[in-house]
C-alpha cells in the first residue's frame, strides 16, 4: 500500500531541465575542513536547485551569469557567481547545534530540520569514565527523559537499564536499540559494548521519531553509530586508565562490643527472663569483650555464665566453641579494589577505503576480598570501508566481544543478612581448618565459603557483525540493503564443594556442607545461545524542487528473526581436587540431571517516510510502518503504525529578522503510534500441552501408576487467538531554541503517552477451567515534561559551558480491568492497580508513638478486627506478645473502628524515579580542561525489603549498626525508632508499611569530575606524537541521600540475592554488592 | 528512461513484494521444544498420559492435615497447635476468591479436554479405559465440590472465553448429584476389576474403586436428604449405596488388612506400610489388599515430601476428650456403661481394657515410642531392651491436649519428609461401614446378618474379643444402634478427612460443632500434680482447649467466593450467606 504513495515521488526524478552547461564542485567547513553533505544548492532566481551528496560534492547547471546559492542548516549562506566551472566551497558554522549531523531511523538528519523528538550524545561522555561496564553507566543524567538505572556493583553483573520516558506498558517495554543501522535482540547486548567505539547514541523519544521502527519501538528507539575512520592521514590512539574502586555507600554493622548490649537489650524489651539464650549469649559477649577474651570453649563458656551468675542449660549444645573476634562481616568481606582498563585503534582513510581496528581490555576488580570475583573483557572490533565506485559503497562493521565472570559458587551462601559478629575474620579457625559457629550452613563463616565452595564461571562471547551497501542508483536516488548477525553464547561453569566445618579449635569435625547446604559436591555446565539475524532494505529519495521546495521519500522492508536455545546438564559427587568436568563424577545415574530449551521468534515489517520542507521554515513529516510478529495469530499478526511530525523554524520567518538576540527557534509537534508485543508467550495461539514427569523421589507430584511415578500430559492454558499489537499513542511538542550569539541554547518538550490497548489478564468465571490469556484491555497513560539548556562562552583563552536538564514523567494506569484491588505486596509495592501509577506503595498512615498508659489503653481498641498483626495479647502477657509503650500506632482512616489494611491504607508515593535531573559544566583553559557533572534524582519513594532494616529482627543475624540505641526507651521518647525488638509480631507491626517507614529516594550525587592536561603540541609533536593529555577522573565521588538503613539510594529496595534462570537458579546474582566511587587516572596518547 | 525504470525501479519493487510474502509465510513459527495439541491424540498410548494427569487429584495427606476443606482441621475431632481454625469454629466469611473453586473448575476442564478429543478419536475401544477413568475423575471432583458447595455449574466441554456456560446459573443439587452417579456408572461399566489389572497398571482405577466411590457418594447424598425430610430421593440413592457397596464385598477383590503375624497392631502398621521395613513382620504393600484406591507413595520413587510423622505425632494435631472417650470398652459398651472403664484418675487408668485402636492411635503417658529420628526409631523392631534405648524416650503426655495422636506416623529411621507409604483414597473398611450405614439408614433396621458381613469385620478385625455389634447386643444394653455404626465410623475413619463431611450429612454438627474443644480431664487426677501449669485452662476439671465455637445453618455449604458472583450474577449465593 505504501509503494503507491511512495511510486509517484520516485517519477518526479525523471523529469529533466535544459541544460545551459553544468558546473560541480565540493562544499567543505570552512573550520574542519570536513565535507558537508546535504547542502542545498541552487541558482537565484531560478527553480534549479540541488544538494550536495555525503562527500559534499555536487553539480548543476547554471549559465555563467547566475548566481549560485548555498544553504545548510546551522551556516551562514553564501553566494558565489557560477562563473566557473569548478568550486571549492567553505561554508562557515555559525551554529553547530543545528548543523550537527543525528541519526535517525533509516538515515540521518541536521538536527535544525529534525521535527521529531530526538536527543544525541556523543562520543565526549564515555571519555575519561574510567572503566565503564557498560555504555549506560556513562549515560545516567546525559540525556533528558531517559532513566538509567542499576541494580548492583557485582564484576560483570552490573544490570543497567533504562528507560525511555518511563513506562509505555505494564508489560514492560525495552527500548529498541540499534548498532550500525541493524537491531539487536536485547538491550542487555549493550552489557559487553566497548563504550570507547562509540561515536554517538541518538534517543528517539517520540512516536514520530520512532514510528518507523513500529513494532518494538514503544520503550523508544537508541540509535549507536561505532566510530569510523575520518579522512586524512592514519591515526594511532592510545588510552589507558587505572582506577581505585573505594566502596561507596553500605550499611554499617555492628561489632561484638556492640552487639551484646544491643541484644541484651532487646531480649529484656521483649521481657524474656534471664534463662535466655540470647540473653546469656549478649551477656557473655559483654562478658568476653570486657575481659578481652576471643574464644571460650563450651566449658570456659558455662563457667563465664556461672560467674555471671546465669544458667548454663541448653546453652547452645551444638556450638563446641563461642568466638569474639572485634570486626564485622562487612569488615572482612569487602574491600577496596582496582581495575585497569587499555584501549587501543589504528585508523585510517583513503578516498576508497577506510577503516578503524580496534582492541579494548578491561580488568574489573571486585570489591569482594574473599574467593574468586572479577570480570575481564575484550572487545576487538573492525569497521571498514569500500567505495567499490561512486555508485556503491559496502560499509562492513564486525565486532567481537568476551566477557569472563568468575565468582563464588552461591553467592547467596556468601552475602547475606550473615550471623552474629565474632567470627574470625580469616574464616579459619585455630588450625586453618574452615570455621563454623554452630552446625549448619548459615553458621559457617561466609569466608570460608567464599574461599573453599568453588566457584561459578560465566563466559560471555558475543559477535555482532553487519554489513550495509549503498548503491546509488541515480544522484537522487540511492538503495540501501543491510544485514546483520549477532551471536550470543553463554557458557556456566559451576562447581559446588563440600567443605569440612570444623570448630574454631579444629578439635571437632561439625559438618561437611556444600555452600547450599546439602551434603553433596555437585558440578553443572549450562550452555545458552542466541542467534538474531536482521535483514533490510530501503530506498530513499531527495530532491530539492526549485529553491523552495525539499523533498524526501524512503521506502524499505525489514526482517529479524530470533532463535534461542540452551541446555543443562549436572552431575552430583564430582572427585574432588580435580578439574571440574561433568565427566569426573562418581555419582550413580541418578545424580545426573539433563535440559533443555528452545524457541524463536519473527519480526516482520515495511516502513516508509516522507519529508518535506518549505524553504527550510515549514518541516513536515511523515512516518508509517506495517509490521507483523510471530506471537500472534495469523489474523491479528499484522498492524499499521505511523507517525506525524511538523517544525516551524520561527526564526526563518521574515518578521524574525530584526530580533537580533534569537539565533533560532523552533516549535515542533508530532502525534504517532508505535507498538509494543512484550511481557506475552511467544506462542500463545497455538494450543500446547504440557509435559509432566518425576525428577526422582523428592519430586511429589506424580503418583505411582504401575512400577514407576506417573508420566503426564495435561492441557496447557486457553489461547490467545483475539488479541493483537499493543498500540502506544505518543504526542509530542517541543521547542528548541538559541540566543545570544548561540551562547545559550536549549529545548523543552511535553509529551503524552497512551496505550489504549495494553495486554492484561482478563477475569472470566471460574467455571472456564483455566486463566484467560491478557487481551488488549488496559490503558496506560504517561505524561511529563523535559527541558534542557546549555550555556557556552569564552573569555579570553578560557572557554567554558554549563547546561543542565530536568526531566519527570507520570503514569497513570486509567484501566486496568478494574482491578483496583490494593494488596500487601512486598511491603506495600503494588506493580499495577487502576487508577494510580505503577509501581505504587500503599500503607497506613502513622499516628505517633504510644508515650502513655492513657494512649496505650485507647489505642488496644484497634486490636479487635485488625488484620496488620498487632501484638494482641492481654496487658499481662509478655511485652513482646503485646502492645507497649514506644509502639507505633497508625490512624483508623475510614473511621471503622478498626486498623485493617488496605480499608487503611494512602498511597505513598511511587518506587519509579518521577522527576530526574542532572546539571553540568566545564571549562577549557591552556590545556587544562575541567568537567562536572551532577546528577540526581528529585522524587522517589522507597521502602526497604530485607532483614537490615529492624534492629535486632533476627537475633542470630547480623545488625544494622545505623539503628544502634536508635529507638524509643523510657529515656528516649522522642527516639526515631519504635522499642528494639527481636520478635517477628512486634517488629511486623511496627514496621508495618506506612508512611513513617516509606523512605525519601531523593538523592543528588556528584557522578563525574574530570580534570586533564594536554600537552602543548609544539613539545609533544617532536616525539612525533598528534596529542597527550593526563587526566584524572572521580565518580559518584559525593552523594546526598535521605536513605536510613545505610545502603546507596540507587540500590534495589530489596538488596536480594537472586538465582539464574539460566543455571538452574543457582544463586549468582547478588545487588548487595556495595556501590563504588571511581578514582581514575588515565592518558590520552594520539599518534 | 524506460530501461532505467525497470532496472532500477521494477527490480527493487519487485524484491520488496518478493519480501513481503515470503516475510509472512516465515512469520509463522511453531514451537520447538514443546508439544502442540494439534501433533498428540494420535495413538492410545498418549490418551493414557493424559489420564495419568487425573490421578494427581486424589485426596493425600496435605488434604487432611493442612487448612483444606476435608481437613480434620476444619472438625471437631482434632485441635490443632495453629489455633481455632474459622472453618471450624464456624467464623468463616465469604471470600474474594477461593482456591477450592478453582482448582475444582481447572481439573474439571482438563478431563473434559481428554473427553472432548476422545469423541474424535478413530477407534473408541482402545481408549475406552482411559474414557472411563476420565468419568470416573470427572465424578471426584464434582463430589468434591458438592460437599463444599452444595449445586454448582455442571461443564461438560472445555469452555472458551465466548462459551454461554460462563454466565450459567448453577446446577441444582440433585443435578449434580445425578450426573456425577451417570459418570460413576459409565465408568464402572468399563473398568476392569482390581485382579485384572497387570503389575504395569496398578493404581490405576478399577472397577471396584468406582464402586465404592459411587457408594460414597451415595450414602453422602442418600444420608444429606434422609435428615433433610426427602425421603423418597433418600431410598434411592441409599439403595445405590447398598447395591454398589455389596457389589464390592462380594467381588472378593478386597479383603481388610489384619496378619496375625501383626496382631492388635495390624491396623497401625497398615497405615505406615512400606516397602522398606516399616513393620515388626516386614511386610509390605503387596500385603495389603484393603486399599481399593490410593495416592500411592515410595520412599524411593515418590516420597511424601510433607512432614507427616513430625507433623502428626502430638505436635500439630491434638486429640480431643470427645474422640478419646469415644472409643468403646472392650466388652464393646462405651465407658459410661462399661464396668472396665478404669476411669480418668491417672494419666494412664482411661487407656485401659479399651478398643485397641485406642493405644495405636494415640500415645499412652509413661510408654516407649518411635519416630523417625535417629535415635528415636526402632533398631530391632521387638520392643527389646535396643530398641527402648534407642526409642525417643518415655512418653510425657502433659503437653498440648494430653492426648498425643500417632497415627500415620512411621517408626523406621527416615529424615524428615521422606516417608513413603500410601494415602488411602478409598479403602475397604469403608465399604464395609458404608454398607452397614446405608443397610440401616434405608430400612432403620439392620440384620445381624449384615452387620456380620460388614461393620463387624472392622470391629473385631484387631479386637478379636469384643462382642460383635448385633441388635440383641444393643437391646440388652440400652444402645442405640445409629450411634453405634457411626461411633464405629468415627473410630475406624477418623483423620481420613471424613468427619466434617459426616457431620454434615448427618446435620449433626449445629450440635456437635459449637461443643468446647477438650482436652485430658484434670482436676481430681493424677494430672493435677504432673501438669499444674494448665489450671487456668481448666473448666469444670477438664483441660478447654477452645470455646465459643459456633454453627448455624449456613455453614452446612461454604459461600460461593463473591469475585465469582461478580463476574457472573447468575451465580446465587448459598443460603445465609
Amino acid at each position: 500500500m505504501l509503494l503507491f504513495l511512495f511510486l509517484p515521488l520516485l517519477l518526479i526524478c525523471f523529469t529533466s531541465e535544459a541544460q545551459v552547461r553544468t558546473v560541480s564542485g565540493t562544499v567543505t567547513d570552512s573550520k574542519t575542513n570536513a565535507p558537508l553533505g546535504d547542502v542545498s544548492v541552487t541558482v537565484k532566481g531560478s527553480k534549479a536547485g540541488t544538494s550536495t551528496d555525503a562527500n559534499g560534492k555536487f553539480s548543476i547547471s547554471a549559465g555563467a551569469g547566475q548566481v549560485l546559492v548555498f544553504t545548510s542548516v546551522g551556516y551562514q549562506p553564501q553566494e558565489v557567481p557560477a562563473s566557473q566551472e569548478s568550486f571549492s566551497i567553505r561554508l562557515v558554522n555559525v551554529n553547530q547545534q543545528l548543523s550537527d549531523v543525528v541519526v535517525v531511523g533509516y538515515g540521518t538528519r541536521k538536527k535544525g530540520s529534525v521535527t521529531g523528538s530526538v536527543a544525541n550524545v556523543d562520543s565526549k561522555v564515555f571519555q575519561d569514565r574510567g572503566p565503564v561496564s557498560s555504555p549506560l553507566a556513562a549515560l545516567q543524567g546525559q540525556v533528558p527523559g531517559v532513566t538509567v538505572t542499576r541494580n548492583s556493583a557485582q564484576p560483570g553483573r552490573e544490570t543497567w537499564n533504562f528507560l525511555v520516558r518511563g513506562n509505555s506498558s505494564v508489560n514492560g517495554a525495552e527500548p529498541l536499540v540499534i548498532v550500525d543501522g541493524l537491531t539487536l535482540p536485547s538491550s542487555t547486548a549493550l552489557n559487553s559494548m566497548n563504550p570507547a567505539d562509540i561515536d554517538n547514541i541518538s534517543f528517539l523519544k517520540d512516536a514520530a521519531a520512532s514510528s518507523i521502527y513500529g513494532a518494538r519501538a514503544a520503550g523508544g528507539v537508541v540509535i549507536i553509530t561505532t566510530k569510523r575512520a575520518k579522512m586524512g592521514k592514519s591515526v594511532i590512539e592510545y588510552n589507558g586508565s587505572v582506577s581505585r574502586k573505594i566502596i561507596g555507600l553500605q550499611p554499617k554493622l555492628t561489632d561484638i562490643s556492640t552487639w551484646g548490649p544491643l541484644m541484651e537489650e532487646a531480649r529484656q524489651t521483649d521481657g524474656f527472663a534471664a534463662t535466655d539464650l540470647w540473653y546469656r549469649y549478649g551477656k557473655l559477649a559483654e562478658y568476653a569483650v570486657a575481659n578481652n577474651i576471643q574464644t571460650m570453649t563450651a566449658a570456659e563458656a558455662a563457667n563465664n555464665l556461672a560467674t555471671l551468675g546465669l544458667s548454663t542449660t541448653g546453652f547452645f549444645t551444638d556450638v563446641k566453641d563461642f568466638v569474639f573476634f572485634p570486626g564485622t562481616m562487612n569488615d572482612y568481606l569487602w574491600g577496596n579494589a582496582t581495575s585497569t582498563e587499555h584501549q587501543l585503534s589504528i585508523s585510517s582513510r583513503t578516498d576508497k577505503a577506510g577503516y578503524r581496528i580496534s582492541m579494548g581490555y578491561l580488568n574489573d576488580g571486585s570489591l569482594l576480598q574473599v574467593g574468586d570475583n572479577s570480570n575481564k573483557r575484550y572487545n576487538v572490533r573492525l569497521t571498514h570501508d569500500y567505495q567499490f565506485s561512486q555508485k556503491l559503497k559496502l560499509e562492513s562493521n564486525v565486532s567481537f566481544e568476551k566477557n569472563d565472570i568468575i565468582q563464588p559458587a552461591n553467592i547467596g551462601a556468601v552475602l547475606n543478612n550473615g550471623i552474629q559478629p565474632g567470627l574470625p575474620a580469616s574464616g579459619v579457625g585455630k588450625t586453618g581448618q574452615p570455621y563454623v559457629w554452630g552446625s549448619g550452613i548459615a553458621n559457617a563463616s561466609p569466608v570460608a565459603i567464599a574461599n573453599y565452595g568453588g566457584d561459578a564461571k560465566e563466559l560471555n562471547a558475543r559477535i555482532n557483525t553487519s554489513f550495509n551497501l549503498t548503491y546509488n542508483i541515480l544522484k537522487n536516488l540511492k538503495a540501501v540493503g543491510s544485514a546483520g548477525y549477532y551471536y550470543n553464547h553463554t557458557d556456566y561453569r559451576t562447581q559446588e564443594n563440600v567443605i569440612n566445618w570444623y570448630d574454631y579449635a579444629g578439635a571437632n569435625l561439625i559438618s561437611s556442607l556444600s555452600p547450599s547446604g546439602t551434603n553433596r559436591s555437585f558440578y553443572q555446565r549450562a550452555s545458552r545461545k542466541e542467534a538474531y539475524y536482521n535483514l533490510n532494505a530501503y530506498l530513499e529519495y531527495n530532491k530539492l524542487i526549485g529553491s523552495d521546495h525539499d523533498i524526501r521519500g524512503m521506502i524499505g522492508t525489514q526482517y529479524e528473526r530470533d532463535e534461542y536455545n540452551s541446555f543443562f546438564g549436572r552431575t552430583l559427587d564430582v572427585v574432588p581436587g580435580v578439574p571440574p568436568s561433568l565427566s569426573l563424577s562418581y555419582g550413580d545415574p541418578t545424580t545426573k540431571t539433563v535440559s533443555e530449551a528452545q524457541n524463536h521468534y519473527a519480526l516482520g515489517g515495511y516502513f516508509g517516510r516522507f519529508n518535506y520542507a518549505f524553504r527550510n521554515k515549514y518541516l513536515f513529516e511523515l512516518d508509517g510502518r506495517y509490521d507483523g510478529s510471530s506471537k500472534f495469530d495469523a489474523n491479528n499478526r499484522w498492524k499499521m503504525f505511523y507517525g506525524v511530525s511538523g517544525g516551524w523554524r520561527i526564526t526563518q520567518e521574515k518578521f524574525m529578522e530584526n530580533i537580533k538576540f534569537l539565533n533560532d527557534l523552533k516549535l515542533r509537534a508530532s502525534w504517532g503510534t508505535v507498538g509494543n508485543q512484550n511481557g506475552i508467550g511467544l506462542y500463545d495461539y497455538i494450543q500446547l500441552l504440557n509435559l509432566g514427569y518425576s525428577t526422582g523421589a523428592t519430586s511429589s507430584g506424580f503418583p505411582i501408576l504401575g512400577t514407576s511415578p506417573a508420566v503426564k500430559v495435561s492441557p496447557g492454558g486457553l489461547v490467545a487467538l483475539d488479541r493483537t499489537w499493543e498500540k502506544v499513542q505518543t504526542t509530542n511538542l517541543g521547542l528548541d531554541f538559541s540566543v545570544l550569539q548561540s551562547k545559550l541554547s536549549g529545548s523543552i518538550e511535553v509529551y503524552q503517552k497512551v496505550n489504549n490497548n495494553m495486554l492484561i489478564a482478563r477475569s472470566f468465571p471460574a467455571v472456564l477451567g483455566a486463566s484467560a490469556p491478557a487481551g488488549n484491555n488496559g490503558e496506560l497513560k504517561a505524561q511529563g515534561w523535559e527541558a534542557s539548556a546549555t550555556w557556552s562562552d569564552h573569555v579570553g583563552k578560557l572557554t567554558y559551558h554549563v547546561g543542565g536538564n530536568i526531566s519527570t514523567y507520570k503514569t497513570d494506569l486509567v484501566n486496568y480491568g478494574g482491578q483496583n484491588i490494593i494488596g500487601l505486596g512486598v511491603r506495600g509495592l503494588n506493580t499495577a492497580v487502576q487508577g494510580y501509577p505503577l509501581n505504587s506503595y500503599f500503607g497506613l498512615v502513622y499516628a505517633g508513638r504510644i508515650q502513655t498508659d492513657k494512649q496505650l489503653n485507647d489505642y488496644r481498641a484497634y486490636i479487635i478486627g485488625n488484620n496488620i498483626g498487632m501484638p494482641s495479647g492481654a496487658t499481662t502477657a509478655q511485652a513482646n506478645a503485646r502492645l507497649a509503650l514506644g509502639d507505633n500506632m497508625y490512624k483508623d482512616v475510614n473511621g471503622d473502628g478498626k486498623i485493617t489494611f488496605p480499608e487503611d491504607a494512602v498511597y505513598l508515593g511511587t518506587s519509579d524515579p518521577r522527576i530526574t535531573y542532572s546539571f553540568n559544566g566545564g571549562l577549557e583553559w591552556s590545556g587544562f580542561d575541567l568537567n562536572f557533572i551532577f546528577q540526581g534524582v528529585a522524587k522517589r519513594t522507597i521502602i526497604r525489603d530485607g532483614n537490615w532494616r529492624i534492629p535486632a529482627a533476627v537475633v542470630f543475624q547480623a545488625q544494622n549498626d545505623a539503628f544502634r540505641n536508635q529507638w524509643w526507651t523510657p529515656n528516649n521518647t522522642n527516639a526515631w525508632l519504635p522499642r528494639i525488638s527481636s520478635t517477628g509480631t512486634v517488629n511486623n507491626y511496627n514496621y508495618y508499611p506506612s508512611d513513617w517507614v516509606a523512605e525519601n529516594g531523593a538523592y543528588l550525587r556528584l557522578k563525574n569530575l574530570v580534570i586533564g592536561y594536554t600537552l602543548p603540541k609544539n613539545i609533544t609533536q617532536r616525539a612525533k606524537i598528534e596529542k597527550l593529555r593526563f587526566y584524572f577522573s572521580g565518580s559518584d565521588l559525593w552523594e546526598i541521600t535521605h536513605i536510613h538503613d545505610g545502603w546507596d539510594p540507587e540500590a534495589s529496595t530489596n538488596v536480594a540475592n537472586t538465582g539464574d534462570a539460566n543455571n538452574n537458579n543457582q544463586s549468582t546474582f547478588s545487588a548487595r554488592y556495595p556501590f563504588y566511587r571511581y578514582l581514575t587516572f588515565g592518558v590520552n596518547l594520539t599518534f | 528512461m524506460k530501461n532505467i525504470i525497470s532496472r532500477y525501479l521494477l527490480l527493487p519493487i519487485g524484491l520488496v513484494l518478493f519480501f513481503q510474502y515470503s516475510c509472512n509465510k516465515a512469520l509463522d513459527l511453531k514451537p520447538i521444544n514443546e508439544i502442540s495439541d494439534a501433533d498428540y491424540w494420535k495413538s492410545p498410548d498418549q490418551f493414557k498420559l493424559a489420564a495419568n494427569a487425573f490421578y494427581g487429584y486424589l485426596r493425600t495427606f496435605t488434604d487432611v492435615m493442612n487448612d483444606n476443606p476435608h481437613s480434620e482441621r476444619r472438625a471437631d475431632l482434632l485441635y490443632t497447635r495453629d489455633g481455632a481454625n474459622p472453618f471450624s469454629s464456624g467464623s468463616n466469611t465469604i471470600p474474594l476468591t477461593d482456591g477450592n473453586w478453582n482448582t475444582g473448575y481447572s481439573r474439571i476442564r482438563d478431563v473434559n479436554y481428554l473427553l472432548s478429543k476422545a469423541s474424535e478419536y478413530s477407534n473408541p475401544p482402545a481408549i475406552a479405559q482411559f474414557v472411563a477413568e476420565a468419568k470416573f475423575f470427572r465424578a471426584y471432583v464434582y463430589f468434591d465440590l458438592l460437599e463444599q458447595y452444595g449445586g454448582v455449574p455442571i461443564v461438560t466441554t472445555p469452555l472458551s472465553v465466548n462459551s454461554p456456560e460462563l454466565k450459567a446459573p448453577r446446577n441444582t443439587r440433585d443435578e449434580v448429584v445425578d450426573f456425577i452417579v451417570k459418570d460413576l456408572e459409565d465408568a464402572i461399566a468399563v473398568l476392569p476389576l482390581e485382579s485384572a489389572i497387570g503389575a504395569t497398571d496398578k493404581g490405576r482405577v478399577s472397577k471396584g474403586a468406582a464402586q465404592a466411590f459411587l457408594a460414597r457418594v451415595t450414602l453422602y447424598e442418600g444420608t444429606w436428604q434422609e435428615f433433610r425430610n426427602n425421603a423418597a430421593r433418600a431410598n434411592t440413592l441409599l439403595d445405590k449405596a447398598i447395591s454398589n457397596s455389596n457389589a464390592v464385598i462380594t467381588s472378593g477383590q478386597y479383603q481388610l488388612f489384619a496378619p496375625a503375624i501383626l496382631g492388635d497392631s495390624a491396623q497401625k502398621y497398615m497405615f505406615i506400610l512400606e516397602d522398606e521395613k516399616s513393620n515388626p513382620a516386614s511386610l509390605g504393600k503387596s500385603a495389603n489388599k484393603e486399599y481399593i484406591l490410593a495416592n500411592r507413595y515410595s520412599y524411593t520413587q515418590r516420597q511424601i515430601r510433607f512432614n507427616v510423622t513430625k507433623t502428626c505425632l502430638n505436635n500439630v494435631f491434638w486429640g480431643t476428650k470427645k474422640l478419646v472417650d469415644m472409643y468403646l470398652c472392650k466388652d464393646g459398651l462405651p465407658i459410661d456403661k462399661s464396668p472396665l472403664f478404669q476411669g480418668y484418675a491417672t494419666t494412664r487408668s482411661e487407656y485401659a481394657n479399651r478398643d485397641s485402636r485406642l493405644q495405636y492411635s494415640f500415645m499412652i503417658d509413661g510408654n516407649y515410642y518411635w519416630d523417625n529420628n535417629n535415635p528415636g526409631s526402632r533398631v530391632t523392631w521387638t520392643g527389646d531392651a535396643l530398641d527402648i534405648a534407642n526409642s525417643r524416650g518415655v512418653n510425657n503426655n502433659a503437653t498440648n491436649s494430653g492426648y498425643g495422636p500417632q497415627k500415620w506416623c512411621t517408626e523406621r529411621r527416615l529424615n524428615d519428609n521422606e516417608e513413603g507409604y500410601d494415602y488411602p483414597v478409598v479403602r475397604y473398611a469403608e465399604v464395609l461401614l458404608t454398607y452397614a450405614e446405608a443397610v440401616f439408614e434405608r430400612n432403620g433396621a439392620i440384620t445381624d446378618a449384615d452387620l456380620d458381613k460388614s461393620l463387624n469385620l472392622v470391629r473385631n478385625r484387631i479386637n478379636k474379643t469384643m462382642p460383635k455389634l448385633s441388635n440383641a447386643f444393643v437391646s440388652a444394653n440400652g444402645l442405640d444402634m445409629r450411634t453405634e455404626i457411626r461411633r464405629e465410623r468415627n473410630i475406624e475413619l477418623f483423620f481420613e478427612g471424613f468427619r466434617v463431611d459426616d457431620l454434615k450429612r448427618w446435620k449433626t454438627a449445629e450440635t456437635e460443632m459449637p461443643k468446647d474443644l477438650q482436652g485430658i480431664t484434670w482436676t481430681g487426677t493424677q494430672w493435677q500434680t504432673k501438669w499444674p501449669g494448665i489450671a487456668s485452662q481448666v473448666v469444670n476439671g477438664v483441660l478447654r482447649l477452645q470455646t465459643g465455637r459456633t454453627w448455624s445453618d449456613k455453614n452446612y455449604l461454604l459461600p460461593i467466593p463473591s469475585q465469582q458472583i461478580a463476574l457472573n450474577p447468575n451465580l446465587t449465593q448459598n443460603p445465609g450467606w
